[in-house]
């Protein structure tokens, strides 16, 4: 069902991809997902560390 | 993650999909953002707008399939529906008082779970076993970039000081074996385990994972901890600062046993082989050098695999 060719349509209909596709890869758009997803991880990773209160690092041994 | 399921299951790559997917990136970074917010000052009100946001494209994406896949329309209105009910609740939490926003914030990510068991028992989605496993390996060597992110830091400040620094420098050592540790355990599978056979092994797989991701960014954040505690004297104990490396590997190295079978139905020694090590690495603050002994664990961890896998 899936073009490869690299022109982008404007509209498909979203009939289901099927399981048994051979050679399904990643597409560049979810390669930038994962992009965004690993700085958002990133963020959120030092967000929770900084906004923890430092009680919690400080354990007693 | 559900990007990453429906992408399986109906991935046009057609102009809207293509925007929609934008919109729920803008969204997963407006959540980053307010991550500090929740837990500096209990204030769900960045994270729930960057939520919110992500998730009304995702509806947007079921409501296409739901309109072009007549066969599995009753999913995909479910995962509208499911969704659109989680959003009005989380919504709704905001303006309740503070005191249910910690019960609320756990029984919604409950319900948010449930969902797409509820909608996929419906009518299952077509996604592709192969496809899904390559993302979540991808999902993981990236999050392993947080890992290696922290090390290079540690190289940094210790070529700062000429490299005379001892405890940098078995930081360093300790954190590059981690993270080479790490994702050699997690591409070692030798017994393929069969994702599509049921709907609860796929979805003990996708939701393990959340906890593999989640430790894995906890153990390069905690080696930034580390780090710090040894150049700026954070105000952290030497053994406060292991037990944040020390913890999520410990989770790491656990939710890889849950999830990999093959580490599990052999025989008492291999099946043992993680959770001992998990216990090891959980007593490593304890004796000092914390990094470096957790990144030795780890490594004798791999090879005991491979002999054993080898003979």
């Amino acid at each position: 069902m899936h073009e490869t060719e690299t022109r982008p349509r404007w509209v498909i209909p979203m009939k289901p991809r099927s399981p048994d596709e051979a050679h399904r890869a990643s597409t560049p758009l979810e390669l930038l997902f994962d992009l965004v997803f690993v700085v958002a991880v990133a963020q959120a990773a030092s967000g929770f560390i900084m906004g923890l209160p430092k009680a919690i690092l400080l354990i007693p041994c | 993650m559900s990007f990453t399921w429906f992408a399986s299951s109906y991935d046009t790559d057609d102009i809207p999909y293509r925007l929609l997917t934008f919109v729920q990136m803008t969204g997963a970074l407006i959540i980053a953002s307010g991550v500090y917010a929740v837990f500096a000052k209990q204030d769900l009100t960045i994270t729930v707008l960057g939520y919110v946001i992500m998730r009304v494209a995702g509806v947007a994406q079921w409501m296409r399939a739901a309109q072009a896949d007549p066969e599995h329309r009753p999913a995909a209105l479910r995962y509208a529906l499911g969704t659109i009910l989680c959003q009005t609740a989380w919504v709704t939490l905001l303006f309740l008082p503070k005191e249910v926003h910690f019960p609320g914030f756990i029984v919604l990510v409950v319900v948010e779970l449930l969902v797409p068991v509820w909608a996929e028992r419906a009518s299952p989605t077509t996604w592709h076993e192969h496809h899904i496993r390559e993302r979540y390996g991808l999902f993981t060597i990236i999050v392993l970039g947080e890992v290696i992110l922290s090390t290079s830091a540690a190289i940094q400040s210790a070529s700062d000081e000429g490299f005379m620094n001892g405890g940098l420098i078995s930081i360093i050592i300790g954190g590059l074996l981690i993270v080479y540790a790490m994702w050699w355990l997690y591409f070692y599978q030798p017994v393929p385990h069969n994702l599509s056979s049921s709907l609860r092994v796929a979805f003990i797989w996708s939701y393990g994972h959340w906890v593999i991701f989640a430790a894995s960014a906890a153990v390069g954040a905690g080696l930034a901890v580390v780090i710090d505690q040894l150049t700026h004297h954070a105000e952290i104990s030497a053994a406060g600062a292991g037990m944040v490396v020390a913890l999520p590997t410990a989770i790491y190295i656990l939710s890889l046993w849950v999830l990999q079978e093959h580490m599990r139905e052999k025989n008492w020694f291999d099946t043992l082989l993680n959770p001992v090590t998990a216990v090891l690495i959980l007593l490593t603050p304890f004796v000092g050098n914390a990094v470096l002994l957790i990144g030795i664990l780890l490594v004798i961890l791999v090879v005991i695999r491979l002999v054993r896998h080898l003979e």
